[in-house]
């Protein structure tokens, strides 16, 4: 099979816009797209195979929407993790490897998976709907992060109360499993392709017409990758916020006084060209003001996420470079539509803001620096807007105690 | 965690280790030894169970006898987390046992019981 790369590095017109607008570039870390490029022409792909800035690309596809050829730095990337991975290098992994075990653990069929313990009898699901809400990694990710107060598990309720409100009763999968978009992200198509092949042939055995997903990196893989690995579904995809706009909640929709920014997460705008379905969900909510951040829609900064591998200075910067920009943008509210956004920025406002610019620029003017907004998922303020928000944390705190201890981040 | 798997792996904090009178050369326990109980975290245990271990001890001092100030108190966290996260990918919480012995005292931590087809 021929590489994207080496039909798409040729195109490459060296003009550098790539590179100007790529958030890790700007972090002087050493990864620059069009140096990757050029190289690949110049020198073949061995030159960086073994260059750890191979793994500092988010994949955020900022550097696509710019670009004149239309080369996709992103699906290169994809290729060259691939092969990198078969001669043993991959990037760091933060939190202890945690989360990649979890999800190579979850591609393992014979793992009895308890993950809906966070149900309770307020929701309604249906076995027999062919409307199937795919859950996600959150009953994972809510005890990892709780430190975080971050409450995945919550928006995943307040998820199926939006589909109830809108007249639909989801059905669930007990044996769902991650969709395999970081460990395809990171090189490992083995452990993705058992992962999309366990979800898939559970779908297919349901009969589903229709698949809801509440997070966009879920969405893409389905969207994008499972067809390019596998053929046509069989069945259609949605994120939840295409679902309302579509069905019309928006037109009973309920109210809250608050100015609100909307972040743009990478795999549900500038990958799927998704933008104005959430901001139409935003604009029918009564009291509601929509403020936009000088980055957004296709020029969107991104959160930093990259797989939970690579976390470090560079990522906390861009991440303080997004909330600055929503901070001065005087909302209340950053509200985003991926619980990867949620976790990640939430991470940087833990971690402290102190060392920011604008932060270090309000110290010496003797004033205190804009607080950054309250970080809300787009499926929690929406339930909040309509009064059915989860108040329970039934199941987040499910299990043991901890005390101490942050998300182990190293 | 390269070596065959072995179906109790041990994390043990080098002070509380001369507690374990356990058959470790008898090729049931793999044994990491760590400075403090407090290294310890989900990662290393998830990353256990990945490579084949059927159980997993973590073995540390008790809170008055950490030399580390609160060892202890990270590794109950973490391995509750483990615990968590175990349970959900339902494998059973109960594979992981946290052990913090008096380092100085004379009673042996427990070992877990490996089922017998291993």
């Amino acid at each position: 099979m021929e590489l994207q790369l080496h039909s798409e590095a040729w195109i490459c017109q060296g003009c550098g816009k790539c590179t100007g607008v790529c958030p890790v570039a700007r972090s002087g870390l050493g990864y620059s797209p069009r140096r990757l490029l050029q190289q690949a022409v110049q020198e073949g792909t061995d030159a960086f195979l073994s260059d750890r800035a191979l793994f500092a690309c988010l994949a955020c596809d900022r550097c696509t929407r710019v670009c004149k050829s239309g080369i996709s730095v992103s699906g290169i990337m994809q290729e060259l993790r691939a092969l990198a991975r078969e001669r043993g290098i991959s990037g760091h992994q933060a939190h202890g490897g945690m989360l990649q075990s979890l999800m190579r653990m979850m591609a393992d069929a014979k793992v009895p998976q308890d993950r809906l313990r966070w149900l309770d009898s307020s929701l309604r699901t249906s076995s027999g709907s062919d409307t199937v809400y795919f859950v996600g990694c959150a009953p994972y990710f809510a005890p990892v992060f709780k430190s975080l107060g971050v409450r995945p598990l919550s928006t995943a309720r307040n998820a199926i109360r939006l589909l109830n409100h809108a007249g639909t009763e989801p059905r669930l999968l007990p044996d769902e499993r991650c969709c395999g978009h970081d460990l395809l992200w990171q090189g490992d198509v083995a452990g993705f392709r058992k992962l999309a092949e366990h979800n898939l042939s559970r779908l297919r055995e349901t009969g589903a017409r229709t698949v809801v997903f509440s997070c966009p990196e879920c969405l893409r893989t389905f969207k994008l990758d499972y067809p390019r690995h596998f053929g046509s579904l069989g069945f259609d995809v949605l994120h939840i916020a295409q679902l309302l706009d579509r069905d019309g909640v928006a037109s009973d929709s309920g109210s809250l006084e608050t100015h609100a920014v909307y972040h743009d997460p990478c795999r549900l705008g500038r990958h799927l060209g998704i933008y104005d379905a959430p901001r139409q969900l935003l604009k029918s909510i009564r009291g509601l003001e929509l403020l936009e951040m000088d980055h957004s829609r296709e020029l969107a900064n991104c959160c930093g996420g990259n797989c939970w591998t690579e976390c470090g200075a560079a990522v906390k910067s861009l991440q303080n470079r997004l909330l600055d920009e929503a901070a001065a943008t005087g909302a209340d509210r950053l509200v985003t539509a991926c619980p990867k956004c949620d976790i990640h920025l939430n991470c940087a406002v833990a971690a402290g803001r102190a060392d920011t610019a604008p932060a270090r620029r309000a110290s010496e003017a003797g004033s205190e620096p804009a607080a950054a907004p309250e970080i809300t998922n787009l499926v929690d303020l929406l339930a909040e807007s309509l009064g059915i928000a989860d108040a329970a944390e039934v199941g987040d705190t499910a299990g043991q105690t901890r005390k101490g201890g942050g998300p182990n981040a190293e | 965690m390269t070596e065959l798997p072995r179906p109790i792996r041990v994390f043990a904090c080098t002070a509380a280790l001369g507690r374990l009178r356990a058959p470790v050369a008898e090729g049931k326990l793999a044994l990491t030894r760590l400075l403090c109980v407090g290294r310890v975290n989900a990662g290393m245990i998830l990353k256990a169970f990945e490579d084949g271990a059927e159980r997993v001890l973590v073995l540390g001092c008790d809170e008055p006898g950490c030399r580390h100030q609160n060892g202890p108190g990270l590794a109950i966290a973490q391995v509750g987390l483990a615990q968590e996260l175990l349970r959900t990918l339902g494998l059973g919480s109960n594979r992981v046992n946290l052990e913090l012995v008096d380092r100085d005292g004379c009673s042996a931590p427990a070992l877990p019981a490996v089922p017998e087809e291993r």
